[in-house]
C-alpha cells in the first residue's frame, strides 16, 4: 500500500466514529434462478474492436445491494477504490455498491478500446477511449443508482448503487451477507437489484449481536 | 406484411423493454429491442430532398420505428431480424425487413469464422454497423450509401446525349424518358451502394490475427440489391472487404464488389452478341475508423464505374460510367453526454463524350456535396436529441439547399 493510501485510511479511521454499541445485520437474499443472457452482437466487428460476446453472466444475489439507511453520523469517503473491470465486453461485478465519494477505478482487460460513460445521474460523467491495460476513474459524490455503459460496445452495462454510509453490503453467491458494526437502533434496511427495484425491512439492530432479516426477489 | 407488422409490435410492446429475454425453446432465447426516432426538419430554403430514399421515405421523416428480434437458438445458431416502418414516407407506410442467419463455425483465440445466409448486412465498406440513429451522431446516411444517379437498372439511355440531358434527376424524384428502351415505369436511378436494402446472399466472416475478412455472393449489386425473389438477373456479385488492425483505435479496411446490375428484361435491348451479364458494376474502396479519448474519425472512399451497352466515348469505343464517392466525419464529446460531429460528403461523377461530335466531355451527373454538422444531447442513457444543420450543394445551376432538423432518437 502507498505511503499516500496508508495516511488516508489513517485519517479516514481517526474521524469515523466509533461506535460504543454496534451490532451485526446478517440474513440472505433469494433472487429468481435465472441467468442473465447475453445479447449477440448483431454485426461482427472483428475481435479488436468486439469480443464477440463473451459468456453470459451470471445474475443472483450478486446482483442486489443490501444496505442500511438512516445511520447518523459523518462518513469519510473510504481510500480503497472499487473496481468496476472491462472484460470480455462486458462490466465485472454488473452490480456495485460503493459509499458516497468513493472513487472507482475502471481497468480495461480487453483488447480493444472502451468507453465508458454514465448520463443518468447527477453523476454525469464519460471518460473516453482508452486501451487495455488503462483504467480511468470516477468520483462519485451523489447518492442513487448510477447506470454505467460503454459508448463503443451498446452491450455493455452495469450498476453501481452509491449510497451515503459504509454499511452496505453485496451478498455472496449463496445470498448470505453480514453488515457489521451497526449503531445500535431501529432502521430500514433496503435491498436493491437494479431489475426488481428496492425492497425494505425494518430491523432493530442490539447493542451487540446481530439482527437477521431477509430478502426475496 | 400487415400481419407481420402487427405481430412484431404486440411481441414488442408484451416484452419487457431493453435486453429483455425471452424463452423461445429449451436452450434458445429471444431479445426485443428497438429504435424510435422522431425528426423535424424546419427553418431552411428547400425540404431535404438530397435524403429521399426508394420508396420516398427519409431519415429525416416525423416518425421512424426500427424494431429488432434476436433469436438465439444455441451458442453456434443465431437468428436476426429487423424490421424498419416509417409511417411518415411520402409513398405511405413502409416496412423493410431484413432477416439473417449467423452459424459460428468455430473461435479461438486467434481466428475465427462465421457464415451468414440470409438478406445479410451490406459487404462492403464500414458504414452499416453505424446506420442507426443511437450510433450515428449525425442524421442523414453518407452520399456514397445511398445517392440516387441518372443511370438506371431497368431502362438504358440511348446514348450519351440521352444520359446527360436527365442529369440531376435521378435524386431529384422519379424519373423516366431514356430513349434506349426497358421499362417505362417511373423511378430513382441507381446510387452507388444501397444501404438501406441489404441484399440476399452468403457471407464467410472472421478474422485471423489482427485481420478482419468478410467475402460474399449476392443475388444483386450494391447499387442493386435484390430481395427474396427478386432477382433481376442470372448473375451473382461477389464481394469482400479486408480491414487490418494495427493497434486498438485504428482500423484500416479495403473493400471490393463486382457483379451485373442491369434487368434481365433488357436484353431485347442490347447490342447484338451481348447479355446483360456482360456489364457489371464494379467498385472498389478504403476505410478509416480512429478513436482516441474522446474523439473518433471516420472516413471511407469508394471508386465505381458501371459498364453500359450504349455509353461510348465518341469513337465508339464503349466507355464506363465512374463515379468517386466519399466522406469524412469526425465526433467529439465535449461533456459528459453532449457531442459534436460533423460530416462532409460528396460524389464526383466521370466526364464522358458528349456526344454533340465536338469531342467535348461533360461530367454524366451533377457533382454533389454535403455537410452536415450538429450538436447532440444524451436526456437519458437511452434517449438522444441532436439538432443539426445541412447544407447541400451540386453542379448545376447554382443550385444550394440547407436546412436546420431537429431528431430524438430513443433506444428501449
Amino acid at each position: 500500500m502507498a505511503k499516500r493510501d496508508l495516511a488516508l485510511v489513517v485519517a479516514a479511521l481517526a474521524l469515523t466514529p466509533l461506535p460504543l454499541h454496534a451490532g451485526t445485520v446478517t440474513g440472505t437474499v433469494l433472487t429468481k434462478p435465472t441467468a442473465r443472457q447475453k445479447v449477440p452482437p448483431r454485426y461482427y466487428l472483428g475481435p479488436y474492436r468486439s469480443g464477440r460476446g463473451g459468456s453470459a453472466a451470471e445474475g443472483g444475489p450478486r446482483d442486489v445491494v443490501v444496505f442500511v439507511e438512516g445511520v447518523k453520523g459523518t462518513f469519510p469517503a473510504p481510500a480503497r477504490r472499487p473496481q468496476l473491470v472491462q472484460k470480455d465486453e462486458r462490466f465485472n461485478p454488473h452490480v456495485l455498491g460503493v459509499q458516497t465519494g468513493s472513487t472507482v477505478e475502471f481497468p480495461n482487460e480487453d483488447d480493444f478500446y472502451h468507453n465508458v460513460f454514465s448520463v443518468v445521474s447527477g453523476d454525469r460523467f464519460d471518460l473516453g477511449r482508452y486501451a487495455k491495460g488503462k483504467s480511468a476513474r470516477q468520483t462519485l459524490s451523489k447518492p442513487g443508482v448510477v447506470v454505467v455503459r460503454c459508448e463503443i460496445h451498446s452491450g455493455m452495462k452495469a450498476f453501481i448503487l452509491v449510497v451515503p454510509n459504509p454499511f452496505f453490503v453485496v451478498p455472496g453467491t449463496d445470498g448470505a451477507f453480514s453488515i457489521p458494526d451497526v449503531p445500535e437502533g431501529t432502521y430500514v434496511v433496503k435491498a436493491w437489484h437494479p431489475d426488481y427495484g428496492y425492497q425494505e425491512r425494518t430491523v432493530s439492530v442490539p447493542a451487540s449481536g446481530s439482527a437477521s432479516v431477509s430478502f426475496a426477489f | 406484411m400487415r400481419l407481420r407488422l402487427i405481430g412484431w409490435l404486440v411481441v414488442a410492446a408484451l416484452t419487457p423493454p431493453g435486453t429483455a429475454a425471452a424463452q423461445t425453446a429449451p436452450g434458445a432465447h429471444a431479445f426485443f429491442s428497438g429504435t424510435l426516432d422522431l425528426a423535424y426538419p424546419f427553418a431552411g430554403n428547400g425540404e431535404p430532398a438530397v435524403n429521399r430514399l426508394i420508396r420516398g421515405d427519409s431519415p429525416f421523416d416525423n416518425v421512424r420505428l426500427r424494431l429488432f428480434g434476436d433469436i438465439v437458438i444455441n451458442p453456434r445458431w443465431t437468428v436476426f431480424n429487423q424490421i424498419l416502418i416509417d409511417p411518415s414516407s411520402r409513398e405511405g407506410v413502409q416496412a423493410f425487413l431484413r432477416s439473417y442467419l449467423r452459424f459460428d463455425v468455430f473461435k479461438k483465440d486467434k481466428a475465427d469464422l462465421s457464415l451468414q445466409a440470409g438478406v445479410v448486412p451490406t459487404p462492403f465498406g464500414a458504414y452499416s454497423p453505424r446506420a442507426y440513429s443511437d450510433k450515428n451522431p449525425l442524421v442523414s446516411d453518407p452520399l456514397l450509401y445511398h445517392y440516387f444517379t441518372t443511370l438506371r437498372s431497368n431502362q438504358l439511355p440511348a446514348n450519351n446525349a440521352d444520359l446527360i440531358r436527365h442529369r440531376g434527376q435521378g435524386q431529384a424524384g422519379d424519373f423516366t424518358g431514356f430513349a434506349g428502351g426497358g421499362s417505362t415505369t417511373r423511378f430513382n436511378g441507381l446510387p452507388m451502394i444501397y444501404d438501406t436494402c441489404w441484399d440476399v446472399g452468403v457471407q464467410a466472416l472472421g478474422s485471423v490475427g489482427r485481420l478482419e475478412y468478410v467475402f460474399a455472393v449476392a443475388q444483386g449489386t450494391l447499387s442493386t440489391p435484390r430481395i427474396f425473389g427478386g432477382d433481376n438477373n442470372d448473375g451473382k456479385q461477389v464481394s469482400g472487404r479486408l480491414a487490418f488492425v494495427p493497434m486498438p483505435g485504428l482500423v484500416l479496411g479495403a473493400s471490393y464488389a463486382r457483379g451485373p446490375y442491369l434487368d434481365s428484361a433488357l436484353e431485347a435491348n442490347l447490342p447484338p452478341g451481348t447479355d446483360v451479364d456482360d456489364f457489371n458494376q464494379e467498385i472498389y474502396g478504403f476505410d478509416l475508423e480512429y478513436g482516441v479519448r474522446h474523439f473518433a474519425l471516420y472516413a471511407e472512399l469508394a471508386n465505381n464505374r458501371w459498364e453500359h451497352p450504349n455509353i461510348t466515348d465518341g469513337q465508339g469505343r464503349r466507355e464506363d460510367l465512374k463515379t468517386l464517392g466519399w466522406y469524412v466525419e469526425g465526433r467529439y464529446t465535449l461533456a459528459p453526454g453532449f457531442f459534436a460531429a460533423v460530416r462532409y460528403d460528396r460524389i464526383d461523377f466521370g466526364e464522358i463524350d458528349d456526344g454533340t461530335g465536338t469531342g467535348r466531355r461533360v461530367p454524366w451527373n451533377y457533382d454533389v456535396y454535403l455537410w452536415e454538422y450538429g450538436l447532440g444531447y444524451h436526456l437519458t442513457d437511452r434517449v438522444i436529441a441532436k439538432v443539426l444543420r445541412q447544407d447541400y450543394k451540386t453542379t448545376s445551376e447554382p443550385h444550394k439547399e440547407h436546412f436546420w432538423a431537429v431528431q430524438v432518437s430513443a433506444s428501449f
